[in-house]
């Protein structure tokens, strides 16, 4: 029927409706695009910074089923390949896996989990690049094949936390009628072959990578909506600045608050023995105590510290130098001598109660008889952390003692009356 | 034999020449890579290595775009390997005196380039045949070349191969599609080249023996003991004010410190073995809104150990104008 009608029709018109059926084809086989990406990448400004002194490390990449180990090799290979020709300097693979492997940090899904400024220190990279196989899929039905590739990632400088770039793609390829097979059996057979052959899960890995980097070879030209509007920090390392933050609050108000008492130095044992204790001993009281003490400089008494009256029972004691002594004999002691003395040691003076009241509930939690007392001297209001009483000063500066090298705190040995 | 009839004969050859091209195209893939001698537990195999320029047969015209092409492609899927790889560029540049005309970098002498590079072993290739073809339905791209890997302080070959990689669209292709996108990608030259260089290097790389296991155990960052700088958890830095930075660390290295990613690279000097000095004047418009200061070691390797000082960040005061009434 066909030919009798093309053979009906005029012998000038035959090469115009070739013509068409050509350009139909090519139409439709551009329209349907035989491999489709999915890709949402960004980048933030600061990744123009780097340069050849920055050095980047590639983790291994993080998997969700066993099956994707190939890929995920595949995928960190591309990433190695294409990045060797950014801005940054890449760390070595061998490097990189050794370094975490002595740190036995073996499993990629641990990595978002970490800090990046661990890595600095692990690695000496300024960033680092997480990334993670979502998934790698193979479907087949009969005449239509295909295969999809996921992944996202994520790179971070290591010293700030800073996302400098995340994107998460799926590249997919499909075998089927809709790519007009070229005959009966390759449409039957192209399809099998599509979906069987390693080769075309690496090509379209190798699409994948292709267009997943570009945008960091170039940061410079990513486009306003590819452009991240504000930093981005990640969620471990605000948490950990945060820390710093309170702890720097923390000590500023430790050395305000003690400026008001003559420095106290830990002993020479004491201080000896603190940096071979371990960390968790350092860290029993607070975390917080851990970071500020060794290292608290006690200011000198400014002229507003002189004007408040010193407390009459204290004194720099002679021999250790540590802790202090009773003086007794200045007349306001004299006035209490009658009464029992027991000596109490002092760990901490504040100007808000809270702060006051926060390092007792520490101490109390660790068994030691705290409470806090409230003075006004010379008009300030101050909370002092005692603890425990002794009947004899020799006691109280052994306990003392232990205390400090323990609980890496100083201390003071005050008079209290047993009332 | 009624169904032998010619034109049926015609289809028959067609078929079977198809098949065979298809089953050539192939069949090249396959690479052959011999490797003399394995890593094994061999903690003396090569370290440090550099990739030399390629040379090419000059007659064929296509090897002068491929060459180059397949040495950089090869160089960054190299780098996979647990080798320390030279840059190319590093490479050019200490080849460059020695390179003179007549003489290519295949020429120079091991001892010499050992002396030169500075480097355990190179790694020669030689592209024998280039092709990009794009003929109505048919498309090829390919690349013929030997590739070996000589251990300079020995003279071994530890590893040659001569790869044929192919890459062709026909009417074999299975889908119209597939075929016209082919034929598009296969007009871009370098497009081309680039592609067909990157499966050509991914599948040597494949089969060459990587040392990176053996070497886990040896690496090692340099030592930083402390850190400390003037910086006070509550003060804030004023325009003129001074960050001053001490590293205390292995002797003989390379010191530098960084404010967060604000500035970066702020040399330290070393002041007596093993105390490292540096500082930074706050200027102006610098924008340091709560930075840690990181101290970093580099060695000659080009190892770097990094150490954050935690006790306080670096926050630059901010002038808030008074709000008009």
């Amino acid at each position: 029927m066909n030919i009798n009608s093309k053979n009906s029709l005029p012998r000038a018109k035959l090469p115009f409706i070739s013509a068409i059926k050509i350009v139909f084809i090519f139409a439709l086989a551009l329209t349907s695009n035989s491999c489709t990406t999915n890709l949402q990448s960004k980048v933030a400004g600061n990744l123009n910074q780097f340069s050849k002194q920055q050095t980047v490390a590639i983790l291994p990449v993080e998997i969700i089923k066993k099956d994707q180990k190939e890929t995920a090799r595949m995928l960190r290979q591309g990433l190695y390949a294409h990045l060797k020709e950014s801005k940054f300097n890449l760390l070595e693979r061998y490097i990189v896996d050794g370094l975490l492997k002595q740190h036995d940090l073996n499993d990629p899904a641990d990595f978002l989990k970490i800090n990046p400024m661990r890595f600095a220190e692990i690695l000496g990279a300024d960033a680092v690049l997480i990334s993670r196989i979502n998934r790698v899929e193979r479907s087949y039905l009969v005449v239509h094949s295909s295969i999809e590739v996921g992944v996202s990632a994520q790179l971070v400088d290591t010293r700030t936390g800073e996302i400098l770039w995340r994107a998460e793609q799926t590249e997919q390829d499909y075998q089927g009628l809709a790519k007009i097979p070229t005959g009966i059996s390759s449409a039957i057979i192209g399809p099998i072959q599509f979906v069987t052959n390693k080769l075309n899960l690496r090509r379209i890995t190798s699409k994948l990578v292709t267009k997943l980097t570009a945008i960091v070879k170039n940061p410079e030209n990513a486009k306003k909506k590819e452009t991240f509007n504000k930093p981005l920090i990640v969620s471990t390392t605000t948490r950990d600045l945060e820390k710093i933050k309170t702890v720097n609050k923390l000590e500023a108000k430790w050395i305000e608050d003690s400026a008001a008492y003559t420095e106290i130095p830990h002993s020479t044992k004491a201080q000896k023995s603190l940096p071979n204790k371990p960390a968790s001993i350092r860290q029993r009281l607070t975390p917080e105590m851990q970071e500020t003490s060794p290292n608290i400089n006690w200011i000198p008494r400014n002229k507003s510290t002189q004007t408040l009256i010193p407390e009459p029972q204290t004194q720099t004691i002679e021999k250790s130098n540590i802790l202090t002594k009773t003086q007794e004999t200045t007349p306001v002691q004299a006035s209490t001598l009658s009464k029992p003395l027991q000596y109490t040691i002092q760990v901490g003076a504040f100007k808000t109660e809270a702060n006051a009241n926060q390092m007792v509930s520490k101490l109390l939690k660790k068994g030691y008889q705290a409470h806090v007392k409230h003075e006004i001297q010379g008009g300030v209001s101050l909370f002092k952390v005692h603890f425990d009483a002794f009947n004899t000063k020799k006691q109280a500066l052994n306990f003392a003692e232990k205390f400090a090298t323990e609980e890496n705190l100083s201390s003071f040995i005050t008079i209290t009356d047993s009332n | 034999m009624f169904f032998l009839k010619p034109y049926l004969i015609k289809k028959f050859k067609f078929a079977t020449a198809l098949i065979l091209v298809t089953l050539v195209g192939v069949g090249c893939g396959k690479v052959k890579v011999a490797v003399h001698h394995e890593t094994g537990d061999n903690w003396d195999y090569p370290e440090t290595v550099a990739i030399l320029p390629f040379s090419y047969v000059s007659a064929v015209k296509e090897n002068k775009i491929s060459f180059s092409i397949l040495r950089d492609t090869f160089f960054n899927y190299f780098s996979y390997l647990g080798y320390n790889d030279m840059p190319l560029t590093a490479v050019d540049l200490k080849l460059e005196p020695k390179i003179k005309k007549g003489v290519t970098a295949n020429d120079i002498p091991k001892g010499e380039l050992r002396k030169v590079l500075g480097v355990d072993a190179i790694i020669q290739g030689h592209v024998i045949n280039s092709t990009n073809l794009t003929y109505g339905i048919y498309a090829e791209t390919s690349i013929e070349a030997k590739l070996k890997m000589v251990d300079l302080r020995t003279g071994e070959v530890l590893w040659d191969t001569n790869h044929v990689e192919l890459n062709t669209s026909s009417i074999a292709t299975p889908s119209l599609v597939d075929m016209i996108a082919d034929q598009a990608e296969n007009s871009k030259a370098s497009l081309a080249y680039n592609r067909i260089a990157e499966s050509f290097s991914r599948k040597v790389v494949a089969k060459i023996p990587d040392p990176a296991t053996l070497r886990y155990k040896k690496i090692k960052l340099p030592h930083i003991e402390s850190v400390q700088t003037n910086i006070k958890g509550n003060n804030k830095l004023k325009p003129n004010d001074l960050i001053y930075v001490t590293m205390r660390g292995e002797p003989s290295l390379a010191g530098h410190f960084d404010i967060g990613s604000f500035k970066a690279g702020i040399l330290m000097k070393e002041v007596s073995p093993g105390l490292y000095t540096g500082s930074y004047r706050i200027n102006e418009g610098d924008s340091i809104d709560g930075s840690l200061i990181i101290v970093s070691l580099s060695n000659k390797r080009g190892l770097t150990a990094k150490k954050f000082y935690k006790k306080a960040l670096a926050i630059k005061e901010t002038l808030t104008l008074p709000k008009k009434e």
